[in-house]
């Protein structure tokens, strides 16, 4: 089986392993510069704060889109990689060709499974290992590591989302047996689950805490907070639609004291957020869920393909 | 060599496989020697593929037993796999591979391998082993599938229609490659196929499937010697009815016609008793099931097991 | 090579075709005494045919005598059969073009010669024909 795995599979090695290469090169000079650039900003300035070096790491746009970009990891090998895998076997109707040899069904199965979850599962983690030591840098910069693409990017997640969407990629291929169905299917799952655990599911792991303060912009969280959203009140606590009506008390005063007077004026601001503290336990429990996710969806493609008859 | 092999390469007890719309094999029982080459015959939608699926280990029976070189079929025991070849009707091929390449996945999932043997046949015919599958011909294709299925030395070998898609002479080739491969080694082959000329010069034994059913199992030599078309008076098809089997009935009038198995004495002397070609009594018996299905009261033995 | 057919509408089984077929050849003197039967490999690769027909074909004239399967080699003629005279089977020859000259005069087709002669052959037929 060994054979059959690298002959399968070589372009997609070959192809994967340039990929990181060139990723790994780019990350590697990045982070260095940008650790380099960061530190001399510190020392220079004495206590730096962020507005100072909003624009310190303006000229590295290329490369902070492409890690943003490694969200896209998971449902790219899903689709491209895993869906394919049993699909394509179907597609071709070589399933009754490598069947029909002397390796048993299972045996065949298990190689193909362990080699391509396997090789993923191992290519996410590198890639969230670049990504996370890379990020050390803009994420003492920005204090941002907790929300959006970071969360998904940097540490447990990637990984535990690539699991999801090679899974995700199994099933759709075991089941619909034809391969641009299942790539379809795959990328249409992966997106629904994933954006409906971020909006419902991930602000409550954990309870999220609030404060609540004057009228303004996003009061002071510590660095590594994530906001998970901002309300203005009214002085009778409702929480303030589009349309904001302006008390006439503030309605000539300037706008840096607009703040100021609407405060006066008894609206209130509640942020909800989570701070630095819950980051590690999140990144469990999100992870968790998708690994559980993706042992439902691979015993279904296992036992889907085992029973399958061409 | 092998044509008095006491051993049964295939058997068949009741076998049946139903899926929604229906029965695809039902009750189908039959018994093959080894050492034969046995054609698989029937209309299209008759149960041909659905029963070599089930031999070859890819289908599940729903209701019945099969044994193929003693075993029962089934993709997880690597000693069935190993002793039972298989090639599926669409000729499966990683089109973007070589010949050669399809050798190499042969030699990499059978650890009984015949390098040589595969090698040699593709040599023999001419078959380049550089190129990519997908630019041959039908007939090459046909040809490196079934190196494929014989390099690991199988005990039985299943084709599923593997020259329905060829033209006459690729057809013919592949037919007489095959030939030669049974004449070298010990092998039982299984053949299905719609088309009976192809059947009738290679095979020895014919397995007739009537809507899922196998209605006649026998070496061929026996149904020439034992099926007769029969000629007679009227008085002459109450004795046939009694004492033979009657395949096919298409008497018109006085005169009595049918196609009758023998296994008796001879019927009515003021009968007579004609030769038929083997394609003549494979379609008596398909004719003799549409009958049977839609004229009931004819004077037929029932669709039944062959033998 | 030696041109072997095979009629799949005769009725006769396709082994004892084979078997007549190297029979006629050995009468008619095309393989002598001593000569290769082709092999199994080299008639099925010709014919497409199955090889047990070949074998069986062979093994009817070994059992009567007239070639003889020596393991690895081959098969051998081992004589001609107890034949007719040749002078025999000329006035033999003649008397039939005769009587079938006499049947056509009469009106009887072809085909209903044929019937007869093949039901006159049965009729003084061997055992192995008859239904048990």
């Amino acid at each position: 089986m060994t054979w059959l795995v690298w002959r399968q599979h070589r372009a997609q090695v070959a192809w994967a392993a340039g990929a990181l290469a060139v990723f790994a090169a780019a990350i590697a000079i990045t982070g260095v510069h940008m650790a380099d650039l960061y530190g001399a900003a510190v020392r220079d300035d004495g206590s730096a704060g962020p507005r100072l070096l909003d624009h310190l790491f303006d000229g590295y746009g290329a490369i902070i889109d492409t890690v943003h970009l490694t969200l896209l990891l998971p449902v790219v090998l899903g689709a491209f990689v895993a869906a394919p895998l049993i699909a394509r076997e179907a597609d071709l109707a070589t399933d009754a060709l490598v069947w029909t040899q002397s390796v048993t069904r299972r045996r065949w199965l298990a190689a193909k499974l362990a080699a391509v979850v396997g090789g993923c599962v191992a290519l996410a983690a590198g890639v969230s290992a670049l990504v996370t030591w890379w990020s050390g840098t803009p994420n003492a910069l920005g204090g941002d590591r907790f929300h959006g693409a970071q969360f998904d990017t940097q540490n447990l997640t990637p990984v535990a989302f690539t699991l999801f969407a090679v899974a995700l990629g199994l099933a759709a291929g075991a089941a619909l047996r034809r391969t641009l169905p299942a790539v379809v299917a795959t990328v249409v799952g992966y997106v629904a689950v994933r954006m409906a655990v971020g909006i419902f599911v991930r602000p409550h792991w954990l309870a999220p805490l609030h404060r609540t303060g004057g009228a303004g912009p996003d009061a002071r969280l510590r660095s590594g907070s994530w906001l998970v959203k901002s309300d203005l009140l009214d002085p009778s606590g409702h929480a303030v639609g589009v349309r904001l009506a302006v008390p006439r008390s503030c309605a000539r005063v300037s706008a840096q004291a607009i703040d100021g007077c609407m405060t006066r004026a008894g609206f209130r601001t509640v942020i909800t957020y989570h701070p630095p503290g819950h980051y590690w336990p999140m990144q469990l429990a999100e992870s968790g869920l998708f690994v559980a996710l993706a042992a439902g969806l691979l015993a279904f493609a296992v036992v889907r393909t085992l029973r399958a008859e061409p | 060599m092998t044509a008095a092999d006491a051993t049964v390469a295939i058997e068949a007890d009741g076998l049946g496989k139903r899926y929604r719309r229906g029965w695809a094999v039902e009750d189908c029982s039959f018994r093959l020697p080894a050492g034969r080459v046995c054609g698989l015959v029937g209309a299209n939608g008759a149960g041909k593929s659905t029963l070599i699926r089930m031999l070859a280990g890819l289908a599940r029976p729903t209701a019945g037993r099969a044994a193929v070189d003693g075993r029962a079929p089934d993709g997880n025991d690597p000693e069935f796999l190993r002793s039972v070849g298989y090639l599926a009707q669409d000729v499966p091929l990683y089109p973007r591979w070589t010949a050669r390449a399809h050798l190499a996945l042969g030699a990499a999932l059978n650890p009984a391998w015949d390098q040589d043997l595969a090698r040699d046949r593709l040599d023999l015919l001419g078959i380049p082993l550089d190129q990519r599958v997908e630019q041959l011909s039908g007939g090459m294709r046909a040809q490196v599938a079934l190196a494929v299925a014989i390099g690991k030395r199988p005990r039985v070998l299943l084709l599923d229609e593997p020259v329905a898609a060829l033209d006459p002479l690729a057809r013919r080739e592949f037919l007489a490659s095959l030939a030669v491969l049974m004449a070298g080694h010990d092998l039982t082959v299984l053949l299905s196929s719609h088309l009976l000329p192809d059947l009738e010069r290679i095979c020895d034994h014919l397995v007739v499937l009537v809507e899922g059913r196998a209605v006649l199992a026998d070496d061929v030599d026996e149904i020439i010697r034992t099926h007769k078309l029969v000629r007679g008076p009227e008085s002459a098809r109450r004795a046939l009815a009694r004492r033979h089997r009657v395949v096919d009935d298409d008497s018109a009038g006085p005169v009595a016609s049918a196609v009758v198995r023998l296994q008796g004495p001879e019927p009515d002397p003021a009968c007579e008793l004609h030769d038929l070609s083997l394609e003549d009594i494979v379609l008596a018996y398909l004719a003799g099931a549409r009958a049977a299905r839609t004229v009931p009261d004819l004077a037929l033995a029932g669709a039944g097991e062959g033998r | 090579m030696i041109p072997l057919r095979l009629d799949s509408g005769s009725g006769v089984p396709p082994y004892l075709q084979v078997a007549e077929q190297v029979r006629h050849f050995i009468v008619s003197g095309v393989l002598a005494p001593g000569d290769q039967l082709p092999t199994v490999k080299e008639v099925v690769a010709t014919l497409a045919i199955n090889p047990n027909t070949v074998f069986k074909g062979y093994r009817e004239l070994e059992r009567e005598g007239l070639v003889e399967g020596r393991p690895g080699a081959g098969t051998f003629v081992l004589r001609r059969p107890d034949g007719p005279r040749p002078g025999d089977l000329a006035s033999l020859g003649r008397a039939l073009d005769r009587w079938v000259a006499q049947a056509r005069a009469a009106g009887v087709d072809d085909r209903a010669i044929e019937a007869m002669v093949r039901a006159a052959l049965r009729a003084g037929g061997d055992e192995a024909e008859a239904i048990a």
